[in-house]
């Protein structure tokens, strides 16, 4: 399953995409400003429980889901982490390098941790909005925000033939495959030169049988559409405000040291 | 058969920017309210003159003629003649390109200028029609191959053309799903009306849903007239490089190698069956 089957299937499909994204972006906000570990991790907690929840994806599924980004969020934070300096009582624990000394200290570990905590309810929140919200509707909210129609026609037409492009792209691996093209490096890299060639004048000729298609119905250079009626749900604004505003005054206390 | 030609091209011929002659002289008739096929093997020209009835390649000499006036090709007329004249292309990756498949089957719809009510109505209509209301917000790649080809038909059906143009409606699918699209489009020009123009190489399948057939070869046509003649013609569908039906051919070899003697000649199985009652009949009459 990809994302995209995910979205397409949500419980919280229907609910009017301007709506999730107010549910959704103003915590990342907060998460930053804040920059505390617990708030981190509630807000997190709260944008799972709402994928799981409301979203009805399974836990299981959505938890391998985040470890995906855990592992980039692993080797970043480590990163920081660790310092050199040549005191080696400075430390929790360190290795000797020439006549200085690599290790962690306790200050690098807890921003470390602030760190990766941050970047978990962010990617929580972002999950929230790729879990619930179909691209198509992402783009088609966007026409509403002001975004030129031509950007988000391209957007569009762009992830609809991504799909095709990365399936071509798999078919014809496989069949290079099946003939040993990526064994040895040599042999990879021209399996991989003509792979990425013949893919270009795939899409050239797909393009042009599009355009044929799209002239046999009565395309004119602007692509006119209709979107699927107007079914979405819009939830009770007061509800959203309801979680935002009881999630900011915990941002407002934790920021200002009344709490965690 | 005495009905008006819907379409009909009269010399028509047309050259690739590469050279290739894809049509060579052909004069063909499509009448109204009837099925053909357009039988011939890769690249005998079928899609090319798919093509022009719809107005997309401009012939190089001849022209084509829509209820006896030469197709217009000015933007305007172009309009109209694409609304009349509906295509559905053999690769529906090709053809749908909207992100789901309701805005999909509203593109043409919306081309047409027609207003918001209208259009819902006809796309609901048209996936009512081929059996794909459920999968209305579904997004294009994650439908089958089947479905996306019910969907690129409804995309054109919504648009209420008068000729339906098919390239290749069976190809890739399963024998089901074959036979089911090639009955729905039998039944819809029955009950409609529409005339339709179906290219393909499913020989099989002509007898079953087709009134006339032309066959074709290197840009020209051989053949053209009702299916039952077909048999008459088989020396020219086979320079075609197309063979006939199987049971014609069993038919054929029955009669002309084993001895049998058979009246007429069938290409189903439903036609065999009548000829071989008659043949039974036969033998009983004589030998009582």
């Amino acid at each position: 399953m990809t994302l995209d089957h995910y979205a397409a299937s949500s419980r919280l499909r229907d609910v009017a995409p301007g709506y999730k994204l107010l549910y959704a972006l103003p915590p990342i906000a907060m998460v930053l400003w804040v920059d505390s570990a617990l708030f981190s991790l509630l807000v997190s907690g709260l944008m799972s429980a709402s994928v799981v929840m409301k979203g009805g994806v399974r836990p299981g599924d959505y938890l391998r889901w985040l470890l995906l980004p855990a592992a980039f969020l692993m080797i970043g934070t480590a990163a920081v982490a660790f310092d050199i300096s040549v005191h080696p009582e400075l430390f929790l624990f360190s290795i000797p390098v020439g006549s200085a000394f690599i290790g962690v200290t306790s200050a690098g570990l807890a921003m470390a941790i602030h760190l990766a905590f941050k970047a978990l309810a962010s990617v929580s929140c972002l999950y929230f909005i790729a879990f619930t919200t179909p691209v198509a509707d992402l783009g088609r909210s966007m026409a509403s925000l002001g975004i030129p129609v031509l950007l988000i026609e391209m957007t569009l037409l762009v992830y609809r033939f991504v799909f095709l492009l990365f399936e071509t792209a798999s078919e014809m691996a496989t069949a290079q495959r099946s003939r040993l093209g990526y064994a040895g490096t040599a042999a990879s890299f021209r399996s991989l030169a003509s792979l990425a060639s013949n893919l270009f004048f795939f899409s050239a000729r797909r393009a042009e049988e599009v355009y044929v298609a799209m002239e046999c119905r009565g395309y004119d250079g602007l692509i006119r559409v209709l979107a699927p009626s107007p079914r979405a749900q819009r939830p009770s604004l007061a509800g959203i405000a309801l979680v935002e505003g009881a999630l900011f005054c915990v941002a407002i206390a934790t920021h200002f040291g009344r709490l965690f | 058969m005495s009905s008006p030609s819907m379409l009909k091209t009269e010399g028509l011929r047309f050259v690739w920017p590469d050279g290739i002659v894809g049509l060579d002289g052909v004069e063909l008739p499509i009448p109204a309210g009837q099925v053909t096929a357009l039988l011939g093997g890769n690249g005998a020209g079928k899609s090319s003159l798919l093509l022009s009835f719809n107005g997309i390649l401009r012939p190089c000499s001849g022209r084509v003629l829509l209820r006896d006036q030469p197709l217009d090709y000015s933007t305007r007329g172009l309009k109209s003649l694409r609304q009349e004249v509906g295509i559905v292309f053999q690769n529906p990756d090709a053809q749908l390109f909207a992100s789901s498949v309701y805005e999909d089957i509203s593109f043409g719809l919306c081309n047409l200028g027609l207003p918001e009510p209208e259009v819902r109505c006809r796309v609901e209509a048209a996936m009512g029609l081929v059996g794909v209301a459920e999968l209305a917000r579904k997004p294009v790649h994650h439908l089958s191959f089947g479905q996306k080809k019910r969907v690129a038909l409804a995309g054109v059906l919504a648009m209420e053309p008068s000729v339906l143009l098919l390239d290749e409606p069976t190809a890739g699918l399963d024998p089901k799903g074959a036979d089911g699209i090639m009955r729905f489009i039998r039944e819809l020009q029955r009950s409609s009306g529409m005339t339709v123009v179906v290219a393909t190489h499913d020989i099989e399948m002509v007898p079953l849903f087709c009134d006339r057939a032309c066959v074709m070869d290197r840009g020209r046509v051989l053949f053209e007239g009702e299916v039952a003649s077909m048999f008459e013609h088989r020396d020219l569908v086979r320079k075609a490089g197309l063979r006939l039906p199987r049971i014609a051919h069993l038919i054929e070899i029955l009669a002309t190698k084993d001895g049998f003697g058979l009246h007429g000649t069938a290409m189903t199985i439903s036609g065999a069956r009548k000829i071989l009652k008659l043949m039974k009949e036969g033998q009983e009459i004589n030998g009582t």
